[in-house]
């Protein structure tokens, strides 16, 4: 669109600088400023500080999706221990029909719009055993001879990512998965973009200050610590 | 201020004052000889106006995101505000892709209420959309399928349409959406990729 008025412009400097310092409902973090590198040799990131809540990874066998004939199916189905049904998770009709709510049901991710990712826990013969809810960590199992789900590593789900942010203060970006030195970012960037994991470290791409005119820089940080995942995913865009 | 958008099917959205409390949206009609008054929208406290769910050209798909706090963020309620003049775009966009290719295209999400990107518990993190310095100015959309209309499902769905998706993404540039995304699976020609989009494309306003 060509921008025909100064008014417009006015308009728009007006609303960038209400982002920051409006009544308050933005909410958009601030970066912070970056640390020069007193020793090239020893070089320190500063990324903006991410709150990213860990997420325990330590009794996960990996994730249990669903596939795209859930959505064609309109619902899934989860059981109790016993192998008795519990609960039916119904997608959002055409219509725009909200599922039928359950307030028990809290899985790793969830959507009306058709999908369900479960934490995987365990496994027998007919059920794979998952977290369904993440506030509790109650547990509810799924039929493994159900067409409407899939196992997944959680390294798959990571890759597919559109992009990742960590806490550089705790998590510092390092040139290469072994450690090696922790890479200085000559400007902040907005995103870190997966491109491969090896072990507990995912290699990442970016653009310096988010511009993608300039070289892309690639580094690798930790993506699970302790036992936990201690990067935040963005699924989309 | 509001403004009045007059928003031509060639791409170009031309703003003026006008002394209402609202913006008003006026089309070019499809003999491009005249406008008409589309809709008013006003503007609500973060500068955004909330694009409408449906009208005879377009539509909405998922649920409406209800917000609430998640890693840090207060994300708010909804999930289809905009910059003012990133709406005009998009009325443009859609009027043209349904009157001159016949496709009928659903939107989903853009930015909630407060300017952060649209959440809900459950739901997957954007990173844009609100996420830092986007706000109001992201649109994701279902692709189109063979007959013109959107629909749920994959970029390898035997519905799939490139033709049509194509010129989704070309009438979109013509109205300033250039910070665009198709998903991994990459069937399109000259779209960049992202992960996360195999499902559904992403429209950036800006360059």
């Amino acid at each position: 669109m060509k921008v025909l008025s100064e008014v417009l412009l006015l308009s728009l400097t007006l609303f960038i600088s209400g982002c920051n310092y409006s009544n308050g409902q933005i909410t958009h973090p601030q970066k912070t400023s970056i640390d020069q590198p007193s020793n090239t040799n020893e070089l320190r990131s500063k990324v903006k500080n991410t709150e990213v809540q860990p997420y325990d990874l330590r009794n996960s066998i990996g994730q249990l999706k669903t596939t795209d004939d859930a959505v064609k199916a309109g619902k899934v189905d989860i059981y109790q221990k016993d192998g008795s049904f519990w609960y039916s998770y119904k997608f959002i009709e055409d219509n725009g029909e909200k599922p039928e709510k359950n307030e028990y049901f809290k899985p790793f991710r969830y959507s009306g719009d058709g999908y369900i990712v479960f934490n995987l826990v365990g496994e027998s013969k007919d059920f794979y055993e998952v977290v369904s809810n993440e506030e509790t960590g109650d547990k509810k199992f799924v039929k493994k001879n159900s067409p409407l789900f899939e196992r997944q590593k959680w390294e798959k789900y990571i890759l597919d990512c559109y992009a990742i942010e960590f806490d550089s203060d705790s998590n510092p970006l390092h040139s290469s998965p072994k450690g090696g030195n922790v890479v200085e970012l000559s400007s902040a960037p907005t995103l870190f973009f997966p491109v491969e994991i090896s072990g507990d470290w995912l290699k990442v791409k970016w653009n310096d200050g988010g511009d993608k005119s300039k070289d892309e820089n690639r580094g690798w940080v930790k993506w699970r610590g302790n036992g936990q995942m201690i990067i935040r995913l963005f699924e989309t865009s | 201020m509001p403004l009045d958008y007059h928003i031509n099917r060639t791409g170009t959205v031309v703003p003026s004052h006008n002394n209402d409390k609202v913006n008003n949206y006026y089309l070019q009609n499809v003999n491009m000889d005249g406008y008409f008054l589309l809709i008013s929208l006003e503007p609500n406290q973060a500068l955004l106006v909330k694009f409408p769910d449906r009208m005879n050209f377009f539509d909405r798909y998922s649920g409406i995101d209800t917000g609430g706090m998640n890693n840090g963020v207060l994300h708010g309620k909804g999930d289809h505000y905009l910059l003012a003049n990133v709406a005009a775009a998009l009325f443009g966009v859609a009027a043209v892709l349904k009157d001159t290719h016949s496709i009928h295209i659903s939107f989903g999400d853009m930015s909630a209420d407060n300017g952060s990107d649209p959440w809900s518990p459950g739901s997957v993190d954007h990173a844009g959309h609100g996420h830092g310095s986007r706000s109001g100015l992201d649109v994701d959309f279902r692709y189109i399928d063979n007959g013109g209309y959107s629909f749920h499902g994959k970029m390898n769905n035997k519905n799939f349409s490139k033709k049509n998706n194509e010129i989704v993404y070309q009438v979109a540039e013509t109205f300033g959406f250039k910070k665009n995304y198709q998903g991994k699976m990459a069937k399109l020609s000259g779209i960049p990729t992202a992960g996360g989009h195999d499902d559904h494309g992403h429209l950036g306003f800006g360059s």
